[in-house]
């Protein structure tokens, strides 16, 4: 049985997570300078 | 019922209006399919959430959670940290930066540009019209059949208007319409769904009296796999439906991703959790013996709650939550004919076939409403598959080829396995005949879709 305050708490977790990485600052498109690489085949 | 008349016309005429605003703007295919990605934070995740929940969240979670209890908020709770917030991190801002190096403006044209492959083009934008198309044409109906009950009056007109009113918005103002209308849609839906959540909760006493609430189905009867299926059916799958993800096209840059990753998945929390915790509180409020059909559960407690008039005001929020996601799709299927199988650049083809695929969807739901029960049922089954067809086609190989495993006879091998196996359980289910796993068949469909990518791409290299 999942408890309420379990499934709640998950959920505003990822609020919480969800605000702060929008509001966090810093390098905000990381990787390589271009997304086009790497086809298998 | 003066009331919702007057509520629901003025609600139409303002997505009418907004269609009519931005006409000029989507004049260009780059306009009318991706908004010429002028998109802000608000807007882009106002339309991905009004887009991603439709009225089926509001009342068939609300059964769930009046059936099974507070096992059913592994649902929610997968919607907000998986379809929302975990999509935004790791796929949006990918989605964004590809589309734009790419030139792309929808989803099949990504992968046949990504893999030099117009045939891959072609074949991705028919898998998405068909399923789509199947999709829409359930949403119309669930969302006709709701508002011809509320109001009174014939389902095929209903269909008719609310198809048609969406179908002239879409055709005007292609993306610009579609996030506008979406963005009030989602004001109107989450307010709806807060409302609600608000009243249920004083009337039950708090957040600590729906822990307690019995549910409609004894805990030995709660099948605790179904649950978890359809968690991932409605939060994994996001990953791979093209309505969704060229919501990510629509955006200047991956930073307008970035902020907007805490209001989408506010959004959700808003959403869903309200949906499933109404859906709490309708079992402590009703008796199951009162309800009879679970999915009479939201209904009954909206009446209870709001009375008559409320409760015709809130079919608006109902309304809106399915036709925010209707014509999301009717945008999608237009583009995936016209521009990605056909492999026309026109605006005008565009606006027709957008406006021609909404109409489509909307005869397909009325000829099913007027079939004979048991064919309907059998046939709405099938049409259920659409999410799951389209989903199966999809997930895998958008998620693999966005995070860098990219090998374009494992997008065929995937697509392919993922889709017919999600067709083969739609025809099951619509014929009852039992497969395997037949409480499993989303989880099964992605598993038996990921492990043809992961041969396909080991044996590439």
């Amino acid at each position: 049985m999942l408890p309420l305050s379990l499934a709640l708490g998950i959920g505003l977790a990822a609020v919480i997570v969800g605000i702060a990485y929008s509001l966090a600052s810093g390098e905000e498109e990381p990787g390589p300078a271009s997304l086009v690489e790497g086809v298998g085949d | 019922m003066l009331v919702t008349e007057s509520v629901i016309t003025a609600y139409l005429a303002a997505s009418l209006a907004l269609g009519a605003v931005f006409k000029s703007k989507a004049d260009s295919v780059k306009g009318f399919l991706v908004a010429n990605r002028e998109i802000g934070k608000w807007l882009l995740a106002f339309t991905f959430g009004a887009t991603y929940f439709s009225s089926v969240v509001i009342v068939v979670g609300g059964a769930w959670a009046y059936m099974w209890g507070t096992d059913s908020l592994l649902i929610p709770a997968l919607n907000v940290v998986l379809g929302a917030l975990a999509t935004f991190i790791f796929l949006g801002r990918r989605v964004n930066r590809l589309s734009i190096e790419l030139d792309a403006l929808t989803v099949p044209e990504l992968f046949g540009r990504l893999y030099s492959s117009r045939g891959l083009q072609r074949l991705m934008g028919a898998m998405a019209a068909v399923g789509l198309t199947l999709y829409a044409a359930t949403v119309v109906s669930s969302a006709s059949a709701m508002l011809a009950s509320v109001l009174h009056l014939n389902i095929a007109l209903v269909a008719a208007v609310v198809a048609g009113v969406m179908a002239v918005y879409v055709a005007m103002g292609g993306m610009y319409s579609v996030v506008w209308t979406d963005t009030l849609q989602g004001v109107i839906m989450a307010s709806g769904v807060l409302l609600l959540l608000v009243f249920s909760l004083s009337h039950v006493g708090g957040l600590a009296a729906l822990a307690e609430a019995k549910p409609a189905l004894p805990p030995g009867r709660v099948d605790r796999l179904l649950i978890l299926d359809l968690a991932l059916l409605t939060s994994v799958a996001v990953w791979g439906l093209p309505q969704l993800i060229n919501r990510f096209y629509t955006a200047s840059s991956p930073s307008v991703i970035k902020r907007a990753t805490g209001i989408a998945t506010l959004f959700a929390f808003i959403v869903s959790y309200g949906s499933f915790l109404s859906g709490l509180a309708a079992a402590r409020i009703i008796p199951p013996g009162r309800v009879g059909d679970p999915l009479k559960a939201i209904p009954s407690l909206v009446h209870l709650l709001f009375g008559p008039v409320g409760a015709a005001v809130f079919t608006a929020a109902v309304l809106a939550a399915a036709m925010s996601t209707a014509d999301s799709i009717a945008l999608t299927v237009g583009s995936s004919i016209v521009y990605d199988v056909a492999g026309r650049r026109d605006t005008r083809l565009l606006r027709l076939a957008s406006f021609a695929s909404m109409l489509a969807a909307a005869a397909i739901a009325v000829l099913t409403l007027a079939m004979p029960r048991s064919m309907a049922s059998a046939v709405t089954a099938v049409f259920r598959t659409g999410w799951t067809f389209t989903a199966g086609a999809f997930l895998v190989p958008v998620a693999a080829t966005v995070l860098g495993y990219r090998s374009r006879a494992a997008v065929l091998a995937s697509s392919a396995v993922g889709a017919l196996t999600a067709l083969a359980y739609g025809v099951a289910k619509a014929l009852h005949l039992a497969l395997p796993l037949m409480n499993l068949s989303f989880t099964v469909t992605v598993a038996a879709s990921l492990a043809a990518y992961a041969a396909s791409y080991a044996a590439a290299r």
